[in-house]
């Protein structure tokens, strides 16, 4: 080895700490550059062998009218296209574990269960169709129907575990027409490449707008009518590509391009089928409404002939309730007539029996007179038969004179004559009797059987009197009957006009709604096929974007670092030219050229650079991305590949480290060397005090002791070091307030957005097609006094249009950022959010334009535009707010407010009791509270801590680095002055002060300065980190300035007690010694 | 008992497996208000005599007291109390610090000892009353170690110690210093000991100590000190 170089190996073993001090700024500055320059493309190079290893879909192919197997078919066939998977998805509501969840439900592939997972990023198949294959992390495939994977990460998780059950809401959207089953057990948990990201897995049109989960489910757990939903492409040599290049794009792109040069004739072909499909389907019902028809005609007509029917023997009924009437009259007459005739045999029989009686009596009294008579007769009828016997036996007596014979037979001719009289007239009586007695038989038959007549004739008109009641009531009841079968007929006919309208009405309906059908065939359009590359990927495009953002945060931060890294190198080699001013000229007076002795420094500087360089690269490019990397793995599934080094990244970072310090070290080693040998072994012109414009204030001055001059005048002295110093400092200070402003920022979206501006704390969303007294349930429990001081309803989504401005206001505080002026709604025109505003570019006096959104939810030309009246604090979500009045006179219709804002108790279990009140009365569709929201952001703030933590420490490392080279040279600079010092009877305390006021000094300088450095680096940082729709706080607490102020100080205090030693050593013999 | 007394020091620097002795068995009194100068060659362990007495080092052996003070005995902080009350020095290389003006290089010193001399009074009195408010750079060579003496004055120390202090400077100057330095010794009966390799000087001394190889060859008295004025090397 030359002697030279000896020498230049030798400076760096004696300058060990100079070495390394350069070393180490370079390798901070490098590494960081390089580092983080490198997190970008190692993030898209993991999230490239990602999307690789899991064939996730270079295309993505919806259809608007579905997708048929030819339509796959077709696909397969189109240049450039390697595999084709159809699949299915809905979109549901469903529950696991008491909490509800939009949740996308996709088929799983039968590759699925084949496939082998190959590390964590790559699942090999031999289907090259299974696209977006999934990895499972714990459980097994679904093998029966209803079985399911899901995603289980670490923001979403929760409690779930293996055996869960999903219970799909069947009233949320089509359910019925997508899934052939509705509940689901949990069999495994898997990663899909299509969610990589767990915050942003995509929008939704149901509940509460975005995807929460997803879902894998066998293709059997669909309805079977349905067609695909979309279907996934990979192109031929994609995965060759970069996803993140050009190179892919375009390849992806030629394509696109094909897919969609075959989308009309497939959409056609598509239509066809459908139109056909549908054309049969119409015709069936054609026939089956012509059949349907036919029958009803003929229903028609039979009511019709039977209520004829019913007529003709209603009007029979009435013209015999008409003659029934006459006979009914006939015979009343008749028995009135009867009545009569009985009435007038009954009088002339009773004067007959009255003739006959006294008749009788009449021949009675006779027959008594006579019987009187005869019987005084009879009564001597016994002394006449006596003395007829006497006669007679006086006959008998023989002899009797014929004078007394004859006398006796004149006496007995005269009894004889006599008996014979009497019994003659009892005879003739006795006649008399029998003649009267059958006489009044005679009679009393007759007038029996008169009266037997009359009674006979009493009993008939009775009779008749009975059958003629028994009639009449007949004839009124079928009078009554005749009126009911008119009623029943008027009914009948009226039913059946009304049937037959009806009918034809509901024919007619029909007739038209086939009509309508037909008219609907004829003008079913053709689908439209949308050709979406990896862009359209929620989660592939937040994650392609983070890395850019990093990538806008790499390209400025290590601008710090470099620049004190030259200055390190100006300084530090500044020092080094002054020491060995004297060996310079000696190697001068031997005659080494002025670029050969430069190049000892030159080569010195390189060695230390280089070293750093290599060493910061080879250390940061792996430490930031994967820290960068593991902050994001909190949100992002993305696997962490290989990080490689980036060699442009890496030979630029080097190149620009090593470049600005042999700058540097070239522009210190100049000067001297301009300087002649003779003037060189003299020792410098030692710098010259010089007063400074504090001693112009000399009350101020004058009170200084020596030792505050001297800091005063060294600060001063030293404007290199000064301005290492300041800047070092500041950079570090401006590191650790991004830091902390960072956390500030994230913080403040959670403690601002939920503690100062939302006073609510549960939105609650009702079905759009609730029944009315559901509703007024739901409206019952969340207006409740005592669970829910306020509820307001508004519409949703970004356009919010409270019913009542003023409660509303209750519950979420609207003022302006700065200054927290409040601001109310006014029918004037809407109030918009800070972000919102920002993005728009508009201003207080501006009009907002809204746009239709057609069923894709791109913007239409129908437009709507309303003036701002102005703009709120607000760090969640977009949001116009406005009046119904101004919403009505905008829109040209009343809000639907279906969305009511709430404030409930903090209380899980009256939470959950709240939840299930409302979700009981099935009008609500979502009751989300905002603790989920809430959390999501803690998950944020989680991984902003890493980024927090990579900045303290890189802070550190900066204000290590420059206060210990200041320190050092200062010492070894001053290190007669210090021995002096010694000498003179200086305390070690008052030695410390000495040299350490002034690095206090300039911290504090450095570090005023970098709180205001801070604040622009954290703004910059803030506004490039921002996600869409979400404002990060504006404002840096007072407190973070304090801790970085304060911790930059304690990194100083240890540098000092690292120093110190170095100041104690100082030998007090150095003061005896000549100036070299 | 004198003022400063060697009684047997010795300092023994352990070099690896060696001792070397810069100093042995060094043994010698100075009375108050003498105007010492050591002479000896180079190497002959002046400075580390120096060391020793100034409080800048201690010995390995042997006893040096000052006014009645063992000074060898001093632990380190009672060294620092001794350099700060008792000890002016004045340095071959002024050693003035170049950030402040004489006046503020004087009351560097003075600020920290208990009794001092007013500054602008000593820098009177070493001849520098015009440039008071003159930083070390803007002044010469004679004028800057003019400060640094008024420095070590400005202490009001005991024992005013000297390292060649006219080495950096040229004859004139050189003597001019000298004279500044016998005057006052002579004026304020301070005691002033001058180490210097320059036995000339040994001429305005009223008592020279010869160091030989780490050992006092002889100690002289001179009862009549010529005036620095009229010396000539």
């Amino acid at each position: 080895m030359k002697a030279f170089n000896k020498d230049i190996v030798r400076s760096i073993r004696h300058s060990l700490g100079r070495f390394v001090a350069i070393a180490a700024i370079v390798a901070l500055g490098t590494g960081f550059y390089a580092g983080l320059r490198m997190t970008a493309p190692d993030m898209n190079l993991a999230a490239d062998a990602y999307y690789d290893g899991t064939a996730l879909m270079d295309i993505r192919v919806v259809s608007t009218l579905g997708l048929t197997d030819d339509d796959i078919a077709a696909l397969h066939e189109v240049a450039g296209v390697a595999g084709v998977e159809g699949a299915y998805s809905a979109d549901v509501l469903a529950t696991l574990n008491d909490e509800q969840y939009v949740m996308r439900v996709h088929s799983l592939s039968p590759a699925a269960s084949a496939s082998t997972a190959q590390g964590e990023a790559t699942v090999a198949s031999d289907d090259p169709d299974y696209l977006n294959r999934l990895t499972l992390t714990e459980g097994r495939w679904p093998t029966e129907p209803s079985e399911c994977v899901i995603f289980n990460d670490r923001v979403m998780s929760g409690p779930t575990a293996l055996g869960d059950t999903i219970t799909v809401d069947v009233s949320v959207g089509d359910v019925a027409d997508t899934l052939a089953r509705t509940e689901f057990t949990v069999v495994g948990f898997a990663h899909s490449p299509l969610y990589v990201s767990s915050t942003s897995m995509g929008t939704s049109t149901i509940g509460s707008g975005t995807v929460e989960q997803f879902m894998y489910v066998l293709p059997e757990d669909f309805n079977p009518d349905m067609p695909f939903v979309e279907a996934y492409v990979a192109v031929e040599g994609a995965a060759d590509l970069p996803a993140d290049s050009e190179a892919y794009d375009t390849r992806v792109a030629e394509v696109v391009d094909a897919i969609e040069a075959i989308a009309p004739e497939r959409e056609q072909a598509r239509v066809d089928g459908l139109k056909a499909e549908a054309q049969e389907e119409l015709d069936e019902s054609r026939a089956e409404y012509e059949a349907e028809e036919a029958k009803a005609q003929k229903e028609l007509a039979d009511a019709r002939a039977k209520l004829a029917a019913a007529k003709e023997e209603l009007d029979e009924g009435e013209r015999q309730l008409k003659s029934a009437a006459s006979t009914l009259e006939a015979n009343e007459k008749k028995i009135r007539d009867g009545e009569k005739e009985y009435t007038q045999g009954t009088a002339k029989l009773d004067k007959q029996r009255n003739e006959a009686e006294s008749q009788f009596k009449e021949a009675q009294e006779t027959i008594e007179a006579n019987e009187k008579n005869l019987s005084e007769a009879e009564a001597n009828l016994p002394q006449m038969r006596d003395s007829l016997k006497q006669v007679e036996a006086a006959l008998a007596t023989p002899g009797l004179p014929d004078d007394q014979k004859a006398s006796l037979k004149a006496q007995k001719t005269e009894l004889e004559k006599s008996i014979g009289e009497i019994e003659q007239a009892r005879k003739t009586l006795e006649e008399s009797k029998k003649e009267v007695a059958s006489e009044r038989k005679k009679a009393d038959a007759q007038i029996e059987a008169a009266q037997k007549k009359l009674d006979q004739a009493q009993v008939d008109i009775r009779e008749g009197k009975k059958r003629l009641e028994e009639g009449k009531a007949a004839y009124k009841e079928n009078e009554q009957k005749l009126a009911d079968g008119k009623a029943d007929y008027e009914q009948g006919k009226a039913d059946y006009d009304k049937e037959a309208a009806k009918a034809n009405e509901e024919l007619d309906k029909a007739e038209q709604e086939l009509a309508d059908a037909q008219k609907e065939i004829d003008e079913i359009e053709p689908p439209e096929w949308l050709v979406m590359d990896r862009s359209k990927n929620f989660g592939v495009v937040s994650f392609e974007n983070d890395a850019a953002r990093i990538d806008a945060i790499a390209s400025f931060f290590p601008f710090i670092f470099f620049l004190v890294a030259a200055l390190v190198a100006l300084t530090t080699m500044t020092r080094m030219v002054e020491e060995e001013r004297m060996l310079i000229g000696t190697f001068k007076a031997l005659g080494y050229s002025r670029a050969r002795i430069t190049s000892k420094y030159l080569i010195y500087a390189a060695l230390a650079a280089g070293i750093g360089s290599v060493i910061g690269i080879a250390v940061l490019s792996q430490v930031l991305p994967w820290v960068i990397m593991e902050a994001y793995s909190i949100v992002y599934y993305v696997p962490r590949s290989a990080m490689p080094i980036d060699w442009p990244i890496a030979l630029a970072a080097a190149g620009f480290g090593v470049g600005i310090t042999l700058l540097a070290t070239w522009a210190a080693a100049a000067a001297t060397l301009r300087e002649t040998p003779a003037a060189l072994m003299q020792p410098p012109a030692p710098k010259a005090g010089k007063r400074i414009l504090l001693e112009r204030i000399g009350f101020l001055w004058r009170r200084l002791s020596f030792s505050w001059k001297v800091t005063f005048r060294n600060i001063f002295r030293y404007k290199k070091r000064l301005v290492m110093t300041v800047i070092g400092i500041a950079g570090c200070t401006a590191l650790l307030l991004t830091g902390l402003g960072l956390q500030n920022s994230i913080n403040d979206i959670i403690d601002v957005q939920y503690g100062e501006l939302m006073d609510y704390n549960v939105v609650v969303t009702e079905k759009e097609d609730a029944e009315s007294d559901g509703r007024e349930a739901a409206d019952g429990i969340l207006t409740d006094a005592g669970r829910l001081p306020v509820a307001v309803r508004a519409t949703e989504e970004s356009i919010v249009a409270p019913d009542d401005a003023g409660a509303f206001q209750n519950l979420w505080h609207f003022r302006t950022r700065e200054g927290h002026e409040a601001v109310s709604l006014s029918d004037n025109g809407a109030v918009i959010t800070e972000k919102l505003a920002v993005k728009l570019g508009l201003a207080v006096g501006d009009a907002i334009t809204f746009a239709e959104q057609d069923d894709l939810g791109n913007a239409t030309a129908v437009t709507y535009a309303v003036p701002v009246t102005a703009i709120i604090e607000n760090y969640i979500g977009d949001y116009a707010f406005m009046t119904p009045a101004v919403f009505e006179r905008t829109f040209g219709e009343a809000p639907a407010n279906l969305t009511v804002y709430a404030r409930a108790s903090d209380d899980a279990a009256e939470r959950a009791d709240l939840s299930e009140a409302l979700r009981a009365t099935g009008a609500v569709d979502t009751v989300a509270f905002n603790d989920e929201v809430i959390d999501s952001y803690k998950q944020m703030l989680k991984s902003v801590n890493m980024v927090v933590v990579v900045l303290v420490v890189a802070a550190a490392a900066l204000a290590f680095i420059v206060l210990y080279n200041l320190t050092n040279i200062n010492i070894t600079e001053r290190a007669r002055e210090i021995a002096t010092l010694k000498v003179l009877g200086f305390t070690p305390r008052e030695v410390n002060a000495y040299i350490f006021r002034e690095i206090v000094l300039l911290t504090i300088l450095g570090a005023l300065v970098g709180l205001g450095l801070g604040i622009v680096l954290e703004g910059f940082v803030v506004v490039t980190a921002e996600v869409d729709q979400v404002m990060f706080g504006r404002t840096i607490h007072w407190d973070s300035f304090v801790v970085a102020f304060v911790l930059t100080m304690v990194f100083t205090a240890i540098v000092m007690l690292v120093m110190r030693p170095k100041l104690a050593k100082i030998d007090m013999v150095e003061s005896l010694k000549s100036n070299e | 008992m004198a003022f400063v007394e060697f009684r047997d020091v010795s300092k023994i620097y352990q070099m690896g497996e060696v001792q070397v002795a810069a100093v042995r068995d060094m043994s010698f009194d100075i009375e108050q208000g003498e105007f010492v100068v050591i002479v000896g060659p180079s190497g002959a362990g002046k400075t580390t005599l120096l060391n020793m007495l100034g409080g800048m080092d201690t010995a390995t052996s042997g006893v040096i007291m000052l006014d009645g003070d063992t000074v060898s005995a001093y632990n380190k902080k009672q060294l620092t109390r001794y350099r700060r009350y008792d000890i002016g020095f004045v340095f071959q290389f002024y050693n003035l610090v170049q950030n402040l003006t004489a006046c503020e290089n004087v009351e560097l010193a003075s600020q920290i000892c208990r009794d001092p001399l007013p500054a602008d009074e000593v820098l009177v009195a070493v001849g520098l009353s015009e440039r008071v408010r003159n930083f070390p750079g803007q002044l010469s060579g004679g004028e800057q170690q003019r400060v640094a003496i008024a420095r070590a004055l400005a202490k009001n120390p005991k024992l005013l110690l000297c390292d060649e202090p006219t080495g950096a400077l040229d004859y004139e100057t050189g003597k001019a210093i000298l004279k500044l330095l016998q005057d006052t010794c002579r004026d304020t009966g301070r005691t002033v000991v001058v180490v210097t390799h320059n036995s000339a000087f040994t001429a305005i001394a009223n008592r020279v100590i010869h160091v030989r190889e780490g050992s006092v060859a002889s100690v002289e008295l001179n009862e009549a000190p010529l005036s620095a004025e009229v010396l000539e090397w």
